[in-house]
């Protein structure tokens, strides 16, 4: 191998000396030895620290003998291919393989590197070794994991949104983050069918989820309060989430919050321009009129209500009622039962009887009864809750015979055609009957039209002079009012008969809820009423013995929806919001209103007027 | 030792800190919301801006710090803004939340905020605990100092071993290329030698160098007991020396490569608390940046579908 060595060495003024030398031989070696064909003066390099040699295959390779090793690019080894631009360093030495001429094998290059530097260079280095150079680069550990979170937990979910069957693929795959993420938190379980579905009701983004996104499927909830005679703005700003929270579990889809009413309702009428005749609530403890019934009048022949606040003594009587006492009912000792007296103990109507058999023990609930968790009271009738005891008798000869209840003409047509049979048939016992009507018929017998017209004749009679005594002294006078003019048509007329099943349509109470109290703890003193106007309700006062506002922690707090619905209005909630698009200015409208007159019904929920 | 940023300006920003956190609690305390406290409710978005505010801000420490021209009392001022502000913010978010948690993004910008605090806090609690450490460590040296010192011993070794033996020399050569002064990032927190330490095997290999050399010119220090004793002694210690010499070179070696090895392990030891210093970081800082963009999906998110 011929090997051609060049020793650099650099002047402090700039330029190089090269020292040229020439070796033949098969190894090229390195060290401290002044033996060594290249000459490394320093200590830091052994007598004999390493050889360049040429394998077999050619290639040159570089070998340490000393335990230190070599660098060879900066790298500790001990063995190397020494390629073309490689360099070696031991100590402060450099020594380079560089092209070699045509006329040799190998070139290198020799030099000692600016005195001390490279020493120092590496105590430079680790002097500032801290981890922030060797460590993980912070700014890229950044990047990477603000990277990460905007894409999985951002760009995908809105991908989903963008691109038609991605979002399908993100919510059936198990772990794949969509727009469900975003979920701010559980739904109520009435809307749990439309988890996954966030845009059933958040249509359009930055947007407040819309009222018609809970219209859609509330098409038959009702309004509040008509906008025709409430132009309340507060109203018209509300949202249906202004009340109805979502994403908080099963809390808060209904709003039980007093203070929320008492916003409007402490100063209804200068919230509605006087527009409206309830009354100023906010607290049931504390602030909370006299409740009023609704009772029902007549008036151009209509059965409508009036509501009479229950502490005004004077109207608050019941006007489309019968003649009826409580008190004749209740007496603790019993009712005397008038006829039959086995048939009614059969019928199991009235199941407590005393041990005077003709005498009953009434309960309330023998008339009063309830639907199952309802509030309101099963109307009372004739034929369920009266006809027991009060048979509608009116023949002494034939007590079985009952009239029927309900119409004044159906009872004549009744009677009329009772005595015309019985006449026509004959055998009738009566002295003053006629002679035909008394005598019996032999079989295959008949009648002459004179028979017939005498017969008839006396029914007639006998229908007036009955009808007279049912209407006007026995039967129906009992409990009816019954009117009497000679020239009308019938003569007889009953004043219509409406006893309301809500009482307090605009509340609810629940008498299933309150099945653990006795009746007269409530309605009391019933069993002196005497007087079938009287209007048997317990004020507020008998309420609030056991029932507060919602900060009372004496008693049972209660909070206004505890009794009240919200959504009582007649409009529907999607009508309204027809109406709200085409009312242009809230005001307007207010101003046209101002001047009419407001029907005493019109806050009342539908149904109400018109009860029976 | 300069004022503490525990104690900047007489605690003024824990006062602070203190403040935010009790009218927090106060107005999560007299507010009733209409369903259950959360991020919703006026209070709830009032919290959430100013835990946000804090938190971008709280981030902005990072640039803040980096600003050379600001003096260390302003640094200190802001670092101590920084610990207690960030201490309130669980205060302040946590009211936010209403203690609504779920599995969701937003629970997650909790979570990574309450990493990033406690991650904070153990940094605190280093810089607490690590400087007087540091200081003990150095005994007043510099690291420049303790690696120059290095540096001249291993000069002095390696002239020393020269005049021993080229085996000697070799051992040394090895133990002073391969520095032993740790700079990988694993190796500088653990201050550890990983494989074969060349300075340990060095010394080792000294000892063995001396245990073979002293056989040899055993009774070099030993007193004569006859005449004949005497006179073979002298005839052994003319021969052996000039290998007396070197046994005392070898002496200085071993003493020389003994103060390398304390020196080194001081070295390590300060590169050691130096990276604990800094290794809190590279997860303080990289979970304040997931945070911060955790963060704007929050807000983006609660907005979108609003």
């Amino acid at each position: 191998m011929r090997v051609h060595i060049d020793s650099i060495k650099r002047r402090k003024k700039g330029g190089v000396v090269r020292k040229t030398a020439e070796f033949n031989g098969d190894i090229v070696t390195i060290g401290r030895g002044t033996d060594q064909v290249v000459f490394i003066p320093e200590l830091r390099a052994a007598y004999d620290h390493a050889e360049i040699y040429q394998a077999r295959k050619g290639e040159i390779l570089v070998r340490s003998q000393a335990l230190s090793g070599i660098k060879l690019n900066g790298v500790s080894t001990q063995k190397s291919v020494f390629n073309l631009a490689d360099c070696i360093t031991i100590g402060r030495w450099e020594i380079r393989r560089v092209s070699a001429s045509d006329d040799y094998d190998l070139a290198l290059e020799l030099e000692k590197v600016v005195s001390q530097a490279n020493s120092d260079s590496i105590v430079q280095q680790q002097i500032k070794s801290t981890l922030a150079l060797v460590g993980p680069n912070k700014r890229h550990w950044s990047w990477i994991l603000v990277a990460s979170v905007l894409i999985w937990f951002l760009a995908l979910p809105l991908l989903g949104k963008v691109i038609p069957g991605l979002e399908n693929v993100l919510k059936s795959v198990p772990g794949l983050p969509s727009d469900t993420v975003w979920n701010t938190g559980d739904l109520s379980s009435a809307h749990h069918f439309f988890r996954q579905d966030c845009t059933t009701c958040h249509q359009n983004s930055f947007i407040r989820v819309e009222d018609q996104a809970c219209i859609d499927c509330h098409q038959n909830t009702h309004a509040h309060a008509d906008l025709k005679f409430n132009e309340v703005d507060e109203l018209n700003e509300m949202r249906c989430a202004s009340c109805h929270e979502e994403h908080n579990g099963s809390l808060g889809l209904v709003m039980r919050d007093d203070s929320f009413c008492a916003d409007c309702h402490t100063s209804l009428q200068q919230f509605t321009n006087n527009q409206t005749r309830l009354l100023d609530a906010s607290n049931f403890g504390s602030d909370h009129p006299e409740f009023r019934a609704s009772i029902p009048h007549l008036e151009n022949g209509k059965v409508i209500s009036r509501r009479v606040s229950l502490d005004n003594k004077d109207q608050l009587k019941e006007q489309l009622t019968i003649y009826f006492s409580h008190k004749a009912h209740l007496k603790p000792e019993g009712v005397h039962q008038t006829y039959d007296s086995d048939r009614q103990k059969n019928s199991g109507l009235l199941d407590t009887v005393s041990e005077d058999a003709d005498r009953v023990i009434m309960q309330c609930a023998d008339c009063h009864t309830f639907d199952r968790g309802q509030v309101a009271t099963k109307q009372i009738n004739f034929e369920q809750h009266c006809s027991e005891c009060h048979r509608l008798d009116f023949e002494t000869s034939d007590k079985q015979r009952e009239l029927p209840h309900g119409d004044v003409m159906e009872v004549l047509y009744y009677l009329q055609q009772y005595y015309q049979n019985k006449a026509l048939k004959g055998m009738i016992e009566d002295p003053q009957a006629p002679l035909v009507a008394r005598t019996r018929r032999r079989p295959g017998q008949v009648l002459s039209v004179r028979q017939r017209q005498t017969a008839i004749a006396w029914a007639e009679g006998k229908t007036r002079d009955v009808a007279m005594e049912v209407f006007q002294f026995r039967v129906c006078k009992t409990c009816h009012d019954v009117q009497y003019a000679s020239n009308g048509s019938p003569p007889w007329s009953i004043p219509p008969v409406s006893i309301p099943e809500h009482w307090m349509p605009l509340a609810n109470f629940s008498h299933q809820k309150h099945v653990t109290v006795a009746c007269d703890d409530c309605h009391q003193d019933i069993d002196q009423s005497e007087d079938g106007t009287d209007v048997l309700l317990p004020s507020i006062k008998v309420c609030r013995d056991c029932h507060a506002g919602e900060d009372d922690t004496s008693r049972l707090s209660s909070n206004c929806v505890d009794c009240h619905g919200f959504h009582v209005g007649e409009q529907l909630l999607g009508q309204q919001q027809q109406l709200k698009q085409q009312v242009p200015s809230v005001n307007e409208k207010a101003d046209a209103v101002s001047n009419t007159i407001v029907p005493d019904d019109s806050l009342n929920p539908a149904g109400l007027e018109g009860s029976k | 030792m300069h004022e503490s940023f525990f104690r900047y300006q007489n605690f003024y920003w824990l006062k602070v800190a203190l403040g935010l956190c009790a009218i927090s609690i106060g107005l999560y305390a007299w507010h009733s919301p209409q369903v259950v406290p959360n991020g919703g409710t006026w209070l709830g978005y009032t919290l959430g801006t100013i835990a946000a505010a804090l938190i971008v801000w709280l981030a902005w420490f990072g640039v803040r710090k980096r600003n050379y021209r600001s003096s260390s009392t302003m640094v200190s001022g802001w670092l101590s803004a920084h610990v207690y502000l960030g201490l309130a913010l669980i205060v302040v978010a946590t009211l936010h939340t209403g203690f609504q948690f779920d599995w969701n993004i937003h629970t997650f910008a909790y979570v990574l905020m309450m990493v990033v605090i406690v991650s904070g806090l153990y940094g605190v609690s280093l810089y607490a605990l690590l400087p007087s450490r540091l200081a003990n460590n150095r005994k007043r040296l510099t690291r420049e100092q303790m690696l120059h010192e290095i540096r001249d011993l291993d000069e002095a070794a390696l002239n020393l071993a020269d005049q021993i033996d080229p085996r000697v020399h070799d051992v040394i050569l090895r133990s002073v290329e391969k520095p032993g002064v740790t700079l990988t990032f694993w190796q500088q927190l653990t201050a550890g030698k990983l494989g074969k330490d060349p300075l340990e095997s060095a010394e080792r290999f000294l000892k063995g160098y001396q245990n073979d050399f002293v056989d040899k010119t055993l009774f070099l220090d030993a007193q004569p007991q006859s005449g004949a004793q005497a006179t073979m002694m002298y005839i052994s210690n003319v021969m052996a020396g000039l290998e007396a010499e070197k046994v005392d070179k070898l002496r200085a070696l071993m003493e020389t490569v003994g103060r390398k090895k304390s020196l080194l392990k001081r070295t390590r030891r300060d590169i050691q608390l130096k990276a604990l210093l800094q290794l809190w970081l590279f997860f303080h800082v990289p979970v304040s940046m997931a945070l911060l963009a955790t963060l704007l999906i929050h807000i983006i998110s609660v907005f979108l579908y609003w």
